[in-house]
């Protein structure tokens, strides 16, 4: 791992040299307190005093429509993949630690069994530069055991005041800071960096009541509570935003495209939601997920149960907080999962 | 990362070489691929039926693999499934696969066969019903039970006449929920088929594909019938978008039904309140 201090006042020069490495998209601020992940054309737009954005980095590597699987020509009857990898390296810069687990939760699903060459390719040509956090009222990554500053990341800025500290731990990564005006660090400047990373823990986030590893199994003892039922499913409007905004959704539909020529086409990938009423229905009308709290239920347990205890242990919640943030109905993580540890427990 | 395996959604190019028309939405279809090569599939797969400008849809493969190329048969109830109906001998289809995990026909080996299929499910049971004609001396007894709604909805497949006949050995039961002037064999639900029968409990295994509708009742009359739990293999559909185990249509709470189904022993499933 290399370390260096690189100066706010020399910040800006350095996102400008990362610019003639790769495409660079960063968080930038659309109204007050409404963040996004944009391209950085100027680096006095970006906004890394972030808390969360609307989308996660998912976007680019999954985009909510029009992902190329492949292009096809009537006449001929040919098809073939479309390009996946961009011409350029991707630099994300100014990641938080959840949405690098959300990255790497996705990394597994889509290398597992059956390698999805279109997610891959894209990801392989991609750098992340994380960033420490601003955590607000919905945020519980530290609950999910989702708050690492390491993991995935090719470097990691920790904001200590007039400085950042950067932290490479990739050959890219070293090769980026390289690029940096940076002094040595002190080990006082490792203290105030830890402090910035410790910010997800000591800010005061939604009450969660389970432990992380207990989750799968409260899933299984409480899947008839009255809860789902009663309260999560019927406050929900299945609008579907929930599973948009959440870094570790991936499900998808798949749609055709062709062309006024009525010659040359597409077939397109496109964000779909298991929250929605058609997502498992068939040819004579049958539904497999039957009602909404169903649904909900599903949504739940994919992230505690299901894809945990088949990919060995993570919770593919990371604790972003978005869908608590976004959804009417304010049906939050936390709030499902403390019901769901109370139930359990007052059924002894 | 150095060359990415190739696109998972790049289908393979085939030829249909005879459509045979079964009822009035359902139509019969031989391929082979272009390049000369075989499916290579287990009986109980499916591939991916892709029409280019069209969309792509869940086929089960009909034939048997002790077959040259491979058979499907579609029913039209939509987009790709119209459009796979237009087609004639010569067009030119793309197909993914095969995907998922078929009947268990090496562990059924030594064993009496039950065959249960209703409707459209009769389409993947015929891959395995050939497949034990074919390898005769590796199973028991061959049992068919199959229904439809009426008379003209049973399917002609080419073989029928000769199992209808008794002559491949296949102890075909036929049932129609409604006859009409020239039916002359049973009229009532599929399940009606199974008390009569006379079992050997310990070596008959029951394959069952059918509508959603008919498992329920099926899995009652073979109980009522004391057929094990773990004798008993059933074939799902799920709605599919990418037969890989990607999209997540097809998921049946930790399976994804692509890729640990569409055949799954009933003992896997039974407690799965939205399986069945
Ligand atoms: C493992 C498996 C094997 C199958 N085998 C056969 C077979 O041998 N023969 C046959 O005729 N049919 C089979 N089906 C059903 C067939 O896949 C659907 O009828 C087909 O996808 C409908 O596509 P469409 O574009 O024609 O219809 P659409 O225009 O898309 O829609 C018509 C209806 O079909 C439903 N539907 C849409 N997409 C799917 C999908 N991907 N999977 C399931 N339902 C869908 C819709 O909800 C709608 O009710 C099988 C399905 C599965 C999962
Ligand atoms: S955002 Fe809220 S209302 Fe919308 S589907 Fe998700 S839980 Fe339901
Ligand atoms: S489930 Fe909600 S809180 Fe958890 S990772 Fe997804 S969007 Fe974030
Ligand atoms: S069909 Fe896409 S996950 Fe099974």
């Amino acid at each position: 791992m290399k370390k260096g201090v690189i100066g706010k006042k020399d910040f800006n020069s350095w996102v400008e040299t990362l610019k003639k490495e790769g495409e660079v998209f960063g968080p930038k601020e659309r109204t007050d307190q409404c963040w996004f992940f944009d391209r950085v054309n100027n680096p006095a737009e970006l906004r890394l005093d972030y808390t969360s954005t609307i989308l996660p980095p998912k976007k680019f590597f999954v985009p909510p429509r029009n992902e190329l699987l492949l292009e096809f020509n009537l006449k001929s009857g040919e098809g073939k993949a479309g390009k996946a990898a961009p011409d350029r390296e991707l630099i994300l810069l100014g990641i938080h630690g959840c949405d690098m687990q959300g990255l790497l939760r996705l990394d597994l699903c889509w290398k597992e069994g059956n390698p999805d060459s279109t997610y891959l390719a894209k990801r392989a040509k991609s750098t992340v530069i994380g960033v420490s956090c601003n955590p607000d009222e919905y945020c519980f990554c530290t609950k999910v055991e989702s708050n690492d500053f390491r993991q995935g990341f090719d470097i990691f800025l920790s904001d200590i005041g007039q400085s950042w500290l950067a932290e490479a731990f990739t050959e890219k990564g070293e090769k980026l800071l390289a690029l940096a005006k940076t002094t040595e660090g002190t080990l006082l400047d490792d203290e105030i960096a830890y402090k910035a990373k410790a910010r997800c823990a000591t800010t005061k986030g939604p009450e969660f009541l389970p432990k992380v590893v207990e989750l799968p199994l409260l899933c299984i003892d409480g899947e008839d509570l009255p809860f789902w039922k009663e309260d999560v499913g019927q406050r929900c409007l299945a609008c579907g935003t929930c599973t948009n905004v959440c870094p570790t959704c991936y499900c998808f539909d798949v749609e055709e495209e062709v062309d006024l020529n009525l010659t040359t086409g597409r077939r397109l990938r496109r964000w779909d939601s298991c929250q929605l009423e058609g997502f498992t229905e068939v040819a004579g009308g049958e539904k497999f997920m039957r009602d909404q709290p169903g649904r909900q239920k599903h949504r739940f347990y994919r992230k505690f149960r299901w894809l945990t205890t088949k990919y060995g242990g993570s919770a593919f919640c990371v604790g972003c907080g978005r869908c608590g943030r976004q959804c009417t109905a304010e049906i939050s993580i936390p709030e499902t999962a403390n019901k769901l540890f109370l139930g359990v427990k007052a059924k002894g | 990362m150095a060359e990415l395996a190739k696109s998972l959604y790049l289908p393979k190019s085939a030829t249909i070489r005879k459509v045979i028309p079964m009822t009035e939405s359902e139509k019969f279809y031989q391929l082979g691929f272009d390049d000369g090569s075989e499916l290579g599939h287990q009986p109980g797969q499916f591939v991916e039926v892709s029409l280019y400008g069209v969309g792509e849809c869940p086929i089960s493969i009909s034939s048997s693999p002790t077959a040259k190329g491979f058979d499907l048969c579609v029913r039209k109830v939509g987009r790709v499934t119209e459009a796979m109906h237009q087609l004639k001998e010569g067009s030119k289809v793309g197909i993914r696969g095969p995907f998922g995990k078929g009947f268990p026909a090496e562990a059924l080996k030594g064993k009496d066969l039950l065959f249960i299929g209703g409707g459209i499910g009769m389409v993947p049971l015929r891959s395995f019903i050939n497949y034990s004609i074919d390898r005769r001396k590796d199973y028991g007894r061959i049992i068919l039970l199959y229904g439809s709604r009426t008379p003209k909805e049973l399917f002609n497949f080419p073989e029928f006449e000769d199992w209808k006949a008794g002559k491949k050995d296949v102890e075909l039961s036929l049932s129609v929920d409604r006859g009409d002037d020239k039916w002359k064999g049973n009229v009532g639900v599929i399940t009606t088929l199974i008390p009569p029968l006379k079992l050997d409990l310990e070596k008959t295994f029951a394959i069952v594909c059918g509508p959603p509708i008919m498992y329920k009742f099926v899995l009652l009359a073979l109980e009522g019938k004391n057929f094990k739990d773990d004798h008993i293999y059933l074939s799902l559909e799920r709605r599919m978008k990418c037969g890989v185990g990607k999209c997540g249509h097809c998921q049946i709470h930790g399976y994804y039904c692509c890729q640990d189904g569409p055949v799954f022993h009933y003992p896997l499933i039974k407690n799965i309140k939205e399986a069945l």
